[in-house]
């Protein structure tokens, strides 16, 4: 026995808002058709429904935007002193560190030994600790982490002062 | 950069430049948004001042957790989330009894299929005048179910995400408001032809 079907205003608005799954869309069809007297209705809330489509946006004070981003710039330097220590950029400053500082290291290491006391004529004591001093691991390490200190800070401060001057300007 | 850029950038492009530090990103979201952002919030607080704070306060909020956004949704269903949780949440505070009525209760009148409408007596260019008038009446869930689907042309599913709902309850939510949209349509037209 086939399923009396039937529709009603909810089924009709479904229908022109396309929440109809397709099997129900051809009843409907089906149903206006031989229901001339629905296709009266099928009109009207068409035209409701075309109205509801019509509204327009409510108009926003011209102000909106611009008190939205004092606000949220007033924000914006507290959050950035608050900024957790950002461990890409710290990555990347001691990678560049090494690239750089090590073969420095090496090529002053080099450079030194080159230089042997043995090879130089030392006039006197003095002079020949001052190149022993030259060649001393300690000095190389030292000359090392202070390098990569002081390119670091470069690198942070750099980086701080782009990304405040990123925020604070439009 | 540049305005014109960002004026034809993609939200994505915009959100990913707003992340970098980039201030004009968040204006240019700013500006998209706007009036839908105050749309929704005036039609659920019916005040343009209470509207403007809660739809300014709705984009702080989106900016503070902008990097939780996982573009899982479209970013106006993410924003208008935020914009329809703060209004609600503004009403809550300051109009509780708003909130709480029993939309339900109210009563849905319907006219026989073979009566013509009172829209269709109205004039096309005040139909959408009258239908704007109309949902400032609606309860704030009613003027927002209506708005996003037939203004903004969200999908039902985008609603469930924005209000919260089960698929069935919005589809239910939006055909109710329909209803008392006609409702108060017919009521405020028939105020009208009484002397």
């Amino acid at each position: 026995m086939q399923e009396q079907f039937s529709i009603n205003h909810d089924v009709l608005w479904d229908y022109l808002d396309g929440l109809l799954p397709n099997e129900e869309v051809a009843k409907v069809e089906q149903y206006l058709d031989s229901h001339p007297e629905w296709k009266s209705v099928l009109k009207s809330i068409q035209e409701e429904r075309d109205a509801l489509l019509s509204t327009s946006l409510d108009s926003v004070d011209p102000d909106f935007a611009r008190t939205v981003m004092a606000s949220w710039k007033a924000e914006m330097p507290a959050k950035a002193k608050n900024k957790p220590l950002d461990w890409g950029i710290l990555g990347f400053a001691l990678g560049f560190t090494l690239i750089l500082g090590v073969p420095i290291i090496i090529f002053l290491g080099m450079a030194a030994s080159s230089t042997t006391p043995q090879s130089i004529a030392l006039p006197d004591l003095q002079l020949e600790h001052w190149t022993t001093l030259l060649l001393s691991p300690t000095l190389h390490l030292s000359v090392l982490t202070l390098f990569a200190l002081s390119l670091l800070q470069f690198i942070s401060k750099y980086l701080l002062t782009q990304r405040r001057i990123q925020a604070l300007s439009l | 950069m540049t305005h014109a850029r960002r004026v034809n950038a993609t939200d994505t492009e915009l959100i990913q430049d707003a992340l970098a530090g980039r201030q004009a990103a968040y204006a240019s979201l700013v500006e998209r948004y706007q009036s839908f952002a105050f749309t929704l919030s005036y039609r659920m607080v019916k005040n343009r001042e209470e509207a403007h704070e809660v739809a300014q306060d709705a984009f702080i909020k989106a900016f503070k957790h902008l990097a939780s956004f996982e573009g899982k949704s479209k970013f106006s269903t993410w924003l208008y989330k935020i914009v329809y949780t703060s209004a609600l949440n503004h009403l809550r505070k300051n109009r509780p009894d708003w909130v709480s009525i029993d939309d339900d209760a109210r009563p849905i009148q319907l006219n026989d299929p073979g009566v013509e409408p009172v829209s269709v007596q109205l004039e096309k260019n005040e139909r959408a005048q009258e239908i704007r008038k109309a949902i400032q009446h609606l309860s704030p869930e009613d003027a927002s179910v209506i708005t996003l689907f037939y203004l903004y042309e969200k999908k039902l599913e985008e609603i469930c995400e924005i209000m919260d709902l089960s698929l069935s309850n919005a589809k239910t939510k939006l055909s109710r408001a329909r209803k008392r949209l006609k409702t108060i349509i017919e009521d405020s037209y028939s105020d009208l032809q009484t002397p």
